[in-house]
């Protein structure tokens, strides 16, 4: 117990430290633009795969519930993408990141500290939180709004893909239904939130890298409570926002 | 307060814990600026732990620690790095940097600190990679280089922004006697053309002998000796004497 309490007044700090130091510029560049290749664009693939297979079994199940209620194929574009922008798309594309991403920079910083390269960075004069956590923490906010965008999108191609072989809908009809009871407030928010999302995937998994103390026992743990408490932050903000749209933009009954 | 700029480093009265462990206490020693200070000690002494300190990789329970005159025991982190662009340091295992080449494990320092253009870094770089017969492997990656290059990655890397004090941990363990020698001439070069004040930890008296102007012996936490070479002999006390004799 005496070392959870330590963790969370740990990890309270490190994200507060976080925050004074993101605010404070220059960012390095260079190093930011390696994170988003290695946590965005090496995430893309994951993303589309996991959106398009989503996007076909959702339809399938919402197609199979409606069809006997009739006018499905009116109702079932304008649903689905609702319920992706608002819910499913920033929610699954938060916890394949912190699933892909949150081990792997846990793991990453947790060897760096056990084999001194953190304390190498330190005696160059180079500012290791700067260099390391910095860095990827702005990868992972800047990165998963984007994704969360990308996977959206690839789970109402998804959608397209179940409706074209099951009905004779064209292309154009089905993204006009897509967005047609879809606004800016939709997406906005709950992408947006994304962004809190990817500052606690990026703080949390470098937290426990970066305070790595043990062996290859501190490297196991430290990737896997990255991805636990990570999950647990994107599902807990995911229904945090969902209560907050439900409040400020109640679904529009049709 | 700032000390006498000619003292490279100073402990006052430096105390180190580890959990409920102590470390080092009540450590004090100056080392005078272009001077070779080793210290000695058995296994597990708190070698590494002193030299961390002296650069503010850790900091002392109690104490206060002085380097180029000035107290870093009490500074935040960009004043420490500021300290920390005149020092070097080599680790024990190189702690080089594994995801890159050897070459570009030196040139990481000279890109991070200078604007110095590409072909000038290239230039220092080849220069400190023949410095430490590294030249041909400048492509290879860390993990595929011997214990003893490793070691000379490491002195390349921290002398790449000529810093003037190096602090190494225990150079000469698990190298060859060529590698050994080697970084002997490397240390003896560095201390008498460069004027760089030399802190090495190191387990052996011979090894550092020819280098170093003072030794000093830690054990069970407290410096038991401090002198010049040929007097540890004469100190008096057993463990001294036990590391002459070897």
């Amino acid at each position: 117990m005496s070392r959870m309490w330590a963790a969370t007044i740990g990890l309270t700090r490190f994200a507060c430290r976080t925050l004074r130091e993101l605010r404070r510029l220059p960012w390095d560049g260079g190093e930011i633009s390696v994170q988003l290749y290695e946590i965005g664009w090496r995430s893309a693939p994951l993303i589309l795969i996991a959106g398009v297979v989503l996007g076909i079994v959702m339809t399938q199940f919402v197609w199979a519930s409606l069809v006997n209620f009739g006018a499905v194929d009116a109702v079932l574009p304008a649903e689905l993408s609702r319920t992706m922008f608002r819910q499913v798309g920033p929610l699954m594309a938060g916890l394949l990141i912190a699933g892909r991403v949150g081990s792997a920079i846990g793991a990453e910083l947790a060897v760096l500290r056990l084999t001194e390269q953190i304390d190498a960075f330190e005696s160059l004069a180079i500012d290791s939180f700067r260099h390391l956590v910095i860095t990827r923490v702005a990868a992972c906010v800047i990165a998963l709004p984007i994704l969360t965008l990308l996977m959206c999108f690839a789970e109402i191609a998804g959608g397209f893909l179940w409706e074209a072989t099951h009905s004779e809908m064209s292309l154009s009809l089905y993204v006009g239904r897509v967005f047609d009871r879809t606004g800016w407030s939709d997406y906005i928010l709950p992408t947006l939130m994304t962004a809190a999302a990817g500052f606690a995937i990026g703080t949390i998994a470098c937290y426990f890298g970066y305070s790595v103390e043990e062996n290859a026992v501190g490297v196991r743990r430290a990737s896997m409570h990255s991805v636990v408490l990570s999950c647990l932050f994107v599902i807990a903000l995911n229904l945090m926002v969902s209560q907050m749209m439900s409040v400020w933009f109640p679904v529009a009954t049709p | 307060m700032n000390l006498d700029r000619s003292v490279a480093v100073r402990f006052d009265r430096v105390s180190k814990s580890i959990d409920e462990a102590r470390v080092l206490e009540d450590v004090s020693f100056e080392i005078s600026r272009g001077t070779a200070f080793s210290i000695l000690g058995r296994r597990g002494a708190g070698k590494t732990m002193l030299l961390k300190l002296a650069i503010g990789l850790l900091k002392p329970d109690r104490g206060r620690i002085f380097v180029n005159g000035e107290d870093i025991t009490g500074l935040d982190t960009p004043d420490l790095l500021r300290v920390r662009r005149s020092t070097g340091f080599v680790f024990q295992n190189s702690a080089a940097f594994d995801s890159i080449c050897v070459a570009e494990n030196v040139a990481f320092p000279l890109r991070y600190h200078s604007d110095k253009p590409e072909s000038e870094i290239q230039d220092k770089v080849r220069e400190l990679l023949i410095q430490a017969d590294l030249e041909q492997d400048r492509y290879t990656m860390p993990v595929d280089l011997s214990v003893g290059m490793r070691k000379l990655l490491g002195f390349a890397r921290a002398l790449a922004c000529n810093p003037t004090l190096l602090v190494i941990d225990d150079p000469w363990n698990g190298v060859d006697s060529i590698t050994a020698a080697r970084i002997c001439r490397l240390l003896l070069d560095l201390k008498r053309r460069r004027g760089t004040t030399l802190l090495i930890a190191a387990n052996k008296v011979p090894d550092v002998q020819r280098i170093c102007d003072q030794l000093a012996i830690l054990d069970g936490g407290h410096l038991i000796t401090c002198g010049p070479p040929d007097e540890l002999a004469r100190c008096g006390n057993p463990v001294a004497s036990e590391f002459a004799s070897r």
